[in-house]
């Protein structure tokens, strides 16, 4: 009878298991590319905002566009949550080589009142000498951080240290365009921050 | 038989004075083991801090130069790290963290941050943190942490430094924490 059946049949069900085995050990991707955030599709548009650069100079956030722009909102007296994400921001842009100078990383501080720009790009610049720190009129960066979703609120807990500033720390990914594409919450590794910066870059 | 009878008790008493060298050294071991640096069976595996600089952000600008700083009064002169560390509890009863001293930081404060469903962090002062007989606490980034406000001088990476872990049963732990990059 037809002896071809069983080998064939044999054959497509080990390629089939190593397939199956292939995709569970995540070496094949499925449905293409992984990606951790939150996708927003369609892109939102962000209204553009007016901030302070180290040195006094006026920065627009539509100066960064055509490069994929990752915004951090922290402040430098935040030891933990901030330092985390940022070092996090860094090791991904490493990560992508090359394709990482079509990155810019920005922080934006929540906390004007202590940082300075100048505090602020110092800050950052420990972390990557290409980050960018931001500053000004906290009337502005709450504008800024309104339009984008994010929340920041000074505090009084009793800490030696004076006020704390409760803040988002949801990483905010534009694109080329800067149309807010992605949001990166708090905790993913750098290797994942990797991954979502490279879907954001093809897009 | 009277041969056998006394060899008998040349036995057990020498079985005896065998048990009696074995409870000792048991005992021996059982008190040695309290000495160790971990009184109470508190045992502290992993301190690191993160780097930071003498003063927030950079070490040129000039803090006074900030003016809710000056308002303030009390703000941080003197940038910020955090001590990461595990308490391990082998006792039989329940100990609190209570406090920390360093030589390194102006004030320090035990400290947690959250984050909840929408994305916002949160940090606040706590008194202490908890660690149950049998159980583990761990001070990770995005939980509770050890905060060193007002840094003295800048903790570069690879540096060590002493730190005193102040204990509401075991009393005063010192454990030396090391400077790295999470």
């Amino acid at each position: 009878m037809r002896r071809w059946i069983i080998p064939v049949a044999g054959s497509l069900l080990i390629l089939l298991l190593v397939g199956a085995g292939a995709v569970a050990a995540g070496w094949l991707p499925v449905g293409r590319d992984t990606v951790h955030g939150s996708v927003i599709d369609p892109p939102l548009p962000i209204p553009d905002a007016t901030l302070t650069g180290a040195g006094g100079d006026a920065r627009q956030l539509s100066d960064f566009r055509g490069k994929v722009v990752a915004i951090y909102f922290g402040y430098t007296y935040c030891p933990d949550v901030c330092p985390t994400t940022l070092a996090a921001l860094a090791r991904a842009k490493q990560a992508l080589g090359k394709r990482g100078d079509d990155v810019q990383v920005v922080m934006i501080t929540v906390d004007p009142e202590r940082d300075t720009p100048e505090i602020t790009q110092e800050y950052v610049s420990r972390f990557d000498p290409t980050f960018v720190g931001l500053g000004g009129d906290v009337a502005r960066i709450r504008q800024v951080a309104t339009g984008m979703g994010v929340y920041f609120e000074k505090q009084q807990r009793g800490s030696a240290g004076g006020y704390l500033v409760d803040h988002t720390a949801t990483v905010l990914v534009l694109d080329r365009n800067g149309d807010l594409r992605l949001m990166l919450p708090y905790g993913l590794t750098a290797e994942q921050i990797a991954d979502d910066l490279r879907w954001v870059l093809k897009q | 038989m009277t041969h056998s009878s006394g060899e008998r008790m040349r036995w057990a008493s020498m079985l005896g004075l065998v048990v009696l060298a074995v409870l000792a050294l048991g005992l021996a071991a059982a008190c040695g083991g309290r000495g160790d640096g971990a009184p109470a069976g508190l045992q502290v595996k992993g301190a690191w801090a993160r780097p930071g600089l003498a003063t927030p952000g950079g070490g040129m600008a000039s803090h006074a130069a900030t003016p809710g700083t000056a308002m303030g009064g009390h703000a941080a002169e003197g940038g910020t790290s955090a001590i990461f560390l595990t308490i391990s509890n082998h006792g039989r009863e329940a100990d609190r963290l209570v406090g920390v001293t360093t030589d390194l930081a102006k004030t320090v404060e035990i400290h947690r941050s959250s984050i909840d469903a929408s994305g916002v962090m949160r940090m606040e002062p706590i008194p202490g943190v908890d660690i149950p007989a049998g159980g583990t606490a761990e001070l990770k980034p995005g939980a509770e942490h050890i905060m060193l406000i007002g840094l003295t001088r800048e903790l570069k990476v690879g540096d060590r430094f002493p730190a005193t872990l102040r204990f509401e049963r075991a009393g005063e732990v010192t454990i030396e924490v090391e400077v790295r990059e999470p």
